[in-house]
């Protein structure tokens, strides 16, 4: 103790350790895992100073050893070929490209609608019922009768107005009770139309009107209907299609929008399908349209421009 | 990061992700999910991560993703249930790194992660210890045990005698 009392310390005594020897190891006294667990650091190149210098001392005393360490250094990885499959899900858009993507979607379905619109709208129109699905029917006689103004002229079906065995149509007397005087004034110009068919309306006009007999069938001549055009889009396509590939070709409403839809689904990768179905006569009858949003079937009338 | 960094990521690291999580895993599926759910996670936060910071954070959010997956299969062996006797080599046959494959997994999930970083990406222990969240003492101490118990594979199946 010191002889400072505001301080007092213990002053260590002078024992000492037996026999310290025996506490102290040489490298080959390292276990084998200590060893490999060297050896393994050495190969990762994490042994560095005095711990390497000690341990490549202990190598090139025991060579076997040494085989032993320098193994380590084969125990490496190397990286397979493996793939990762859903790397292209992943990718994203820039807002420039959706921006593009979107305009260019919207195009196509306007297109599509389009299309759509020129093969069915005729026979959407055509499908409306109106009053003039009563209109007169493959007329085959058109002429004109001079009515003098004060007749009364009535319209009526009545199949007794036909001549069924020979299929002349007739212009009947109205009840000579009901009869009507005629009195003097202007004609007027009435439209006649008659026909063989026992459905359709027949006209009844005044019995006094002159100069109008029953006919012959043999002296009907049809009147001859002129030919059915496309309409103009459909007429420009034509001689688009025609004027490119220098050759005749006739566009119908249904191969243009076959055509946008197949465009369509390549280019987006959708499933929409528009079929053409024929008739017995191999005539377009009508077209199926289908999605898996949307399917719907409509007659198609190729003659209606 | 712009989105054209991100695509970039997704292209140039994406078969590293995979592949370290396939080779931890052993389960393509599970591989594939985890991938694809680091990628959902960085395209939530692609505007705060620099490109230059992108791979590391991959790895270390693919890297947790997998933990918790392996937890929640209670198929995580600790470092301490570590048993070297399950290494025995099934056939010698094999090349050098199949047999390494092989070998690789059979240590614990710890070891096998480190390893793979290790020798995959080349990722130094202070990257690894980064990405796994084990100080630089730990991740030293599961690559040379793992080293070692890949060596003694390789000696069980008479390629070191």
């Amino acid at each position: 103790m010191t002889d400072n009392t505001d301080f007092p310390r213990l002053t260590p005594s002078d024992d000492r350790l037996p026999s310290p020897e025996k506490l102290f190891r040489k490298p080959e006294d390292l276990t084998d895992e200590q060893f490999d667990l060297l050896a393994a650091a050495r190969a990762e190149d994490a042994l560095a100073g005095d711990s390497l210098k000690e341990f490549e001392t202990m190598l090139e005393s025991f060579p076997a050893k040494r085989v032993r360490a320098e193994s380590f250094r084969k125990v490496r990885l190397t990286p397979p070929d493996d793939r990762w499959e859903g790397k292209e899900k992943m990718l994203r858009k820039s807002p420039m490209a959706v921006t593009v993507r979107r305009t260019v979607l919207i195009t196509l379905a306007a297109a599509a609608a389009l299309s759509a619109m020129i093969t069915l709208g005729p026979s959407i129109i055509r499908q409306k019922p109106s009053s003039t699905s009563l209109q007169i029917q493959g007329s085959a006689v058109v002429s004109e009768v001079l009515i003098p103004a004060a007749s009364p002229v009535t319209v009526y079906r009545t199949e007794v107005a036909v001549e069924k065995s020979r299929g002349i149509p007739v212009i009947h007397e109205r009840d000579p009770h009901t009869r009507t005087d005629v009195a003097a004034g202007p004609e007027r110009v009435l439209p006649v139309t008659a026909d063989h068919h026992p459905s359709v309306p027949v006209l009844m006009a005044s019995a006094d009107i002159h100069g109008l007999v029953p006919l012959k069938r043999a002296d009907i001549v049809p009147v001859l209907t002129p030919e059915k055009e496309s309409n103009w889009i459909l007429r420009s396509i034509s001689f688009l299609a025609g004027a490119i590939t220098k050759e005749e070709k006739t566009v119908d409403g249904y191969m243009i929008a076959n055509a946008c839809v197949n465009g369509i689904n390549d280019i987006l990768g959708w499933d929409m399908e528009l079929e053409e179905v024929k008739n017995k006569s191999g005539e377009q009858a009508k077209v199926s349209f289908s999605s898996s949003l949307l399917s719907f079937s409509a007659p198609m009338n190729k003659n209606q421009p | 990061m712009t989105v054209k960094e991100y695509n970039s990521a997704v292209r140039e690291f994406g078969d590293n992700i995979y592949r370290f999580i396939y080779r931890s895993l052993k389960d393509s599926h599970r591989a594939d999910d985890i991938v694809q759910d680091t990628y959902e996670k960085l395209w939530l936060c692609v505007t705060e991560i620099e490109y230059a910071a992108v791979k590391s954070w991959l790895f270390t959010s693919a890297y947790n993703r997998m933990i918790d997956v392996i937890r929640k299969d209670s198929r995580l062996v600790g470092l301490e249930q570590y048993d070297d006797s399950s290494l025995y080599a099934e056939e010698s046959s094999a090349d050098l790194n199949e047999l390494l494959h092989r070998a690789l997994e059979r240590l614990p999930a710890a070891q096998r992660s480190v390893i793979l970083l290790r020798d995959y990406e080349g990722y130094s222990y202070r990257e690894i210890s980064d990405i796994t969240g084990l100080n630089e003492a730990q991740v030293k101490t599961y690559i040379f045990r793992g080293r070692v118990a890949l060596r003694n594979y390789l000696e069980k199946a008479s390629v070191w005698q």
